[in-house]
């Protein structure tokens, strides 16, 4: 994976700290009564371990593998069509809710 | 004797008209979405999900137990017949399944599929009803320390058998815990990551996530990868398996069996890790190893029995303990604690009619897929031939509409479309899905044993190790995080190989 490893853990690693600072605010209490940013505090707080142990390991250890393109190019317009069908769908979705709201309105 | 007592009137409480229904139901669906590529029971179920808070408990449980082995059943059709499995339980069964069918024996491998599911599928179901109510009455012992350290272990086992690196995994469980933690602080009612947003306050839907996580991503994948489709054109004869083939598959079956239900008790195996391990024990035990792939029955049938006999199994630790052994069965927990209903050692003195109930529906179950496969299969081919255009769009559209009634929420389709998203990088990623489905749900569940406990402690995290079972528990866990540091290799590594 290399590369992309990189990437996704730092973004965990932000995220954590992010998590913990957030938890941190919402108070942690005490060992006695533990507060409501005490749990996800220690899940953040494992997360950022592990996301540093993954980042460092593959800093470390470079992969010799040729890192995989994310988005296989053959692939990209049946992904990117799909994803359009989704975008109609929804919107025909939300066309249908605002017409039936009309409807029970009046 | 009270076993069978309860077991009859578990019967009479599943062959009641309404559960009866549900039941059919559930398997139909269950085998619709098996044969299906793109989407898994857990995808299922979340769906379906919002469509059963108006139906009596115990019918939607029913229904999704149906679901949860019915898909085991679907599964093997498309393995045989198309070399691409339905369901993950079903990719080894892709080995001698299609080479069977590429012999003209498509009939046979279909039918012993059937056959074993069903064998496995009844046969296990004795030892739940033998292990699952003492095991609920040793629960009772449990207080919360016992509790904390019995999810702690469970997410452990969960995490080491990853497939991918159980970093990425222990990463993926601690994201699960943050997002356990969105909404009101049970304690307090203090906000929590809610950020203004009235829809988060009662917490991020289980639904929502799981239809993205399992549902929109899968599709996803699935649209990247190509592959193409042969459905075998030529009417399939021959269903009923021969005198030889039976005497070829009826002790890897029954071996499959046992070794199926207990994998599918132990946390985080789920139903795949037990097809490979049956498959690889028959190889084994074989007098001539170097046949299978090259379409032998015995290549089908003890797959096939293990992924149902460890359908069956992961329902032992979820109705006698409430601890899921998988995402599926984490989220028919979450159900249901949604219907009010008690999950764990009380389930069974509480309401014993849901206990027995299910246990009896899925006697009934089981004949009902055996009635409904066999017959069924051209109907199945014929669903096999829908183009995957029309086939993903569709299920993108449930995905959509099943986010959305849950709450009659448009916040509710957001959150979905971003687990999508997030589901698909998450694969790209390498990263696995179910640890964090897993930590969803059980993390408010810890979070208040963790807070209980510390209360009862004054603050003291010895009381974990001062019980002799929270101890055992908590030693497991730790050896099992130690090992996984030591030994090179892990078992879920063996099983992402042998699948490739």
């Amino acid at each position: 994976m290399g590369r992309l490893d990189i990437y996704s853990s730092a973004f965990w690693l932000v995220f954590s700290i992010y998590i913990a600072f957030e938890s941190y605010c919402l108070d942690l209490g005490n060992w006695h009564i533990p507060g409501p940013g005490y749990f996800s505090f220690g899940a953040a707080l494992l997360l950022g371990v592990m996301s540093l142990s993954v980042l460092v390991k593959t800093l470390l250890k470079p992969s010799k593998e040729k890192p995989s393109p994310l988005l296989r190019n053959s692939c990209a317009g049946r992904i990117s069509s799909l994803s359009l069908s989704v975008c109609f769908s929804m919107f025909f979705f939300l066309i249908g809710l605002a017409l039936l709201y009309v409807l029970f309105y009046f | 004797m009270e076993s069978l007592h309860n077991l009859v009137m578990g019967l009479g409480t599943a062959l009641h008209p309404v559960n009866l229904f549900y039941c059919f139901i559930g398997v139909f669906i269950g085998t619709l979405i098996g044969v299906l590529p793109g989407i898994g029971p857990v995808g299922a179920i979340s769906l379906l999900l919002p469509v059963t808070f108006h139906v009596p408990p115990i019918s939607a449980f029913i229904m999704f137990a149906g679901i949860m082995y019915g898909a085991q059943y679907g599964g093997s059709t498309t393995s045989i017949l198309v070399n691409i499995p339905g369901e993950a339980s079903s990719v080894i069964t892709c080995m001698d399944g299609y080479a069977m069918a590429r012999k003209g024996r498509a009939g046979p491998a279909l039918g012993m599929a059937a056959f074993a599911s069903f064998i496995a599928g009844t046969g296990t179901l004795f030892a739940l009803v033998l292990i699952a109510p003492p095991l609920a009455e040793f629960g009772l012992r449990f207080g919360p320390p016992e509790y904390f350290s019995l999810m702690v272990c469970g997410l452990t086992i969960v995490v080491y058998l990853a497939r991918g690196s159980i970093a990425k995994a222990l990463m993926m469980m601690s994201l699960g815990l943050i997002l356990a933690a969105v909404g009101l602080d049970p304690i307090s009612s203090h906000p929590r990551f809610t950020y203004g947003v009235l829809a988060l306050r009662d917490g991020l839907g289980l639904a929502q996530v799981v239809i993205g996580l399992f549902g929109v991503s899968e599709v996803l994948i699935t649209v990247e990868r190509s592959f193409s489709r042969v459905v075998f054109e030529t009417k399939i004869k021959g269903l009923l398996p021969t005198l030889q083939d039976w005497k070829d598959s009826i002790f890897p079956v029954l071996r499959a069996s046992i070794l199926g239900f207990f994998m599918g008790i132990i946390p985080g195996i789920s139903v795949v890790i037990p097809t490979f391990v049956s498959y690889s024990l028959e190889k084994k035990l074989s007098k001539f190893p170097e046949k299978f792939g090259t379409g032998v029955i015995e290549g089908v049938a003890a797959p096939e029995a293990a992924n149902n006999a460890a359908a069956s199994g992961t329902m032992v630790p979820l109705l006698s303990l409430g601890i899921p052994a998988g995402a599926s069965s984490a989220i028919v927990l979450g159900a249901l604690m949604i219907y009010g209903l008690n999950p764990g050692p009380l389930l069974i003195k509480e309401s014993p009619q849901v206990f027995w109930g299910v246990i009896g529906s899925m006697y009934i179950g089981n004949v009902m897929l055996l009635l409904l496969n066999l017959p069924l299969i051209g109907i199945w081919v014929k669903v096999l031939r829908i183009p995957y255009g029309i086939l993903f769009s569709l299920i993108i559209l449930f995905c959509l509409i099943g986010s959305y009634t849950i709450n009659n929420s448009l916040t509710d389709m957001y959150i979905m479309i971003i687990f999508g998203v997030m589901g698909y990088l998450m694969k790209k990623f390498d990263y696995e899905a179910t640890p964090l489905i897993l930590a969803l749900v059980l993390g408010p569940m810890m979070e208040n044993a963790l807070h209980r406990s510390m209360i009862i402690s004054r603050g003291s995290f010895l009381i974990f190790f001062q019980r002799p079972i929270s101890a055992i528990f908590f030693g497991m866990a730790l050896l099992i995080l130690l090992s996984s540091f030591f030994s090179k290799k892990k078992l879920g590594e063996d099983i992402l190989k042998m699948e490739e």
